[in-house]
């Protein structure tokens, strides 16, 4: 696990006066899972944003294989997001298409398959998350934990070499919770793709992640793994696993 | 004298605030509609998408467009027969003429981009507002498309082309609105009403009346697309990007209209 994938180097954000993030410096290697874990409004998502470039960073790079992503030119860009998927917090299927066409979405633009291999291949990525025979359905017929589901299904269908889920368990049940857990497992023991989860589901930290970092004030308060978690007396750390409203962190 | 002094501040520094607001905006919206045009012009060209877009935004909006001209034909005959007939006897003659050219060079490309404004400008803000703010935007960018290209270039250029077409079939149909009620409750005759309207309205009326609604076609998509991008927070926001393309994009068009008439004018359309 030494060959560093992602570097984030010095990242920093601000929007208006608040200073979101002060400067974020992480590696994250290929092929593990890393969560990046915060209370609400401490940046995670703006971090993953910043991954996925779909923001900006005011100063500091993002190097994907080495590449600063924010300096690409957009054909550029769009080749390397070829091999970056995204799952959204909601989801976010297109709600004109049915799921076959959802997930079939970036394999119809960007290779020449034909309707039967895209058939095959929509079938498959479906499977890999554990649903059969949906193809046809619109993605308002589908439970929450379905569409995620599909939104997965979607984001993997160019075999990418980056997942990053943004709050996949949140807003969902303990069972829904722990499935999804398993599906980040699976999907990267099977394929061996880096995943980046952003979550404040302690549970699913300690059950999924192989490494941690918890953002605090801007800046990344400890990287480890999930036993460092465990055994840190860093009272902020604590706070933040033990689920306490007493402590160091301000609950506003 | 100290109160005075800072509610002048201010209020000067609102009004700079709202300023550069609006500066900022048309300058996104410039960049914006630049954006469209040059993604016209780049591959993937998307057929299929701009063939469902023309559908939705021309031919769907042809029985509105059509029925509102036709009526819009009956009622100016039916204005201006009797004043007219009152204040010189045998004026109504050239009724056809009148409500043609009328027809031609304003009503009808005006009336149908208006109307289409609050068809097609609402339902596209709507749609892509809500597609904003359900972050499924920034999910057609992580499958390395661009949103501008997928989204606003379709419908920019089917409203491009459709909202001229419904207006041609808006002219026709109020002439002939205008012609029956001129026949039925003037008895001005149809031959003496197409002749009317033949001698009076000139190829360069109609140039210039449809040549205008490709301007309007254009402002309505781009408004409207450019409201649902800057779309924020929920269902609120789709509404306010909603409303706020309607209404920009109404006072566009006759603002707009002024300009452009005035601007064919000086090359002698």
């Amino acid at each position: 696990m030494a060959e560093v994938h992602i570097r984030l180097e010095n990242l920093c954000k601000s929007f208006g006066a608040k200073h979101v993030l002060r400067g974020v410096n992480l590696d994250i290697y290929r092929g593990e899972i890393l969560y990046i874990i915060g209370k609400s409004g401490s940046g995670k998502s703006v971090t993953l944003k910043n991954i996925a470039a779909l923001m900006r960073p005011d100063s500091g790079r993002v190097l994907i294989d080495g590449l600063d992503i924010h300096a690409l030119a957009e054909a550029e860009l769009n080749q390397l997001r070829r091999k970056m998927g995204v799952l959204f917090q909601m989801a976010a299927l297109f709600d004109s298409m049915s799921v076959f066409e959802n997930v079939a979405f970036a394999p119809r633009r960007f290779t020449k398959m034909g309707e039967d291999e895209l058939r095959a291949l929509v079938q498959q990525k479906l499977e890999l998350v554990g649903l059969r025979n949906v193809e046809h359905l619109n993605p308002s017929a589908l439970s929450q934990g379905m569409q995620k589901r599909v939104g997965l299904a979607r984001a993997i269908a160019l075999d990418p070499e980056i997942v990053l889920y943004d709050e996949p368990t949140t807003g969902v049940d303990p069972i829904l919770a722990a499935a999804v857990d398993d599906l980040i497992r699976t999907l990267n023991a099977k394929t061996g793709v880096t995943s980046i989860v952003i979550s404040h589901d302690i549970n699913s930290v300690f059950r999924t992640a192989h490494r941690v970092a918890m953002l605090y004030d801007g800046v990344f308060r400890l990287v480890g793994t999930p036993a460092d978690f465990r055994n840190s007396d860093d009272p902020v750390v604590r706070q933040f696993i033990d689920g306490s409203a007493h402590g160091p962190i301000p609950i506003l | 004298m100290r109160k005075l002094k800072q509610s002048l501040l201010s209020f000067f520094e609102r009004l700079g605030e709202a300023i550069l607001a609006l500066l900022e905006t048309i300058g996104a919206f410039s960049i914006f509609a630049g954006q469209t045009f040059r993604y016209c012009f780049v591959p993937p060209f998307d057929f299929r998408n701009l063939l469902y877009q023309m559908s939705e935004i021309g031919v769907k909006s042809i029985p509105v467009g059509v029925v509102s001209s036709f009526f819009v034909g009956m009622v100016m005959a039916l204005q201006l027969g009797g004043p007219m007939e009152q204040q010189i006897q045998g004026i109504s003659a050239f009724m056809g003429g009148g409500i043609s050219l009328a027809m031609v060079r304003e009503l009808a490309p005006v009336l149908t981009s208006v109307l289409l404004a609050g068809r097609v400008g609402s339902s596209i803000a709507a749609e892509v507002g809500t597609m904003k703010v359900t972050e499924q935007i920034d999910a057609l960018a992580t499958l390395a498309t661009n949103p501008v290209h997928y989204l606003s270039v379709p419908r920019f250029l089917a409203a491009l082309f459709c909202i001229p077409m419904i207006t041609v079939m808006a002219i026709v149909v109020g002439i002939l609105g205008g012609a029956l009620i001129s026949n039925i409750s003037l008895d001005i005759p149809y031959n003496l009403y197409f002749e009317s309207a033949r001698t009076l309205v000139r190829t360069k009326d109609l140039v210039s009346g449809v040549s205008k609604t490709f301007f309007f076609g254009a402002e309505i998509a781009l408004i409207a697309c450019f409201s649902g991008f800057r779309a924020r927070g929920g269902a609120e926001g789709v509404g306010q990007a909603t409303i706020q393309a309607v209404v920009f994009s109404f006072m566009m068009i006759i603002v707009s209209d002024y300009f452009i008439t005035y601007i064919f004018q000086l090359f002698g359309l």
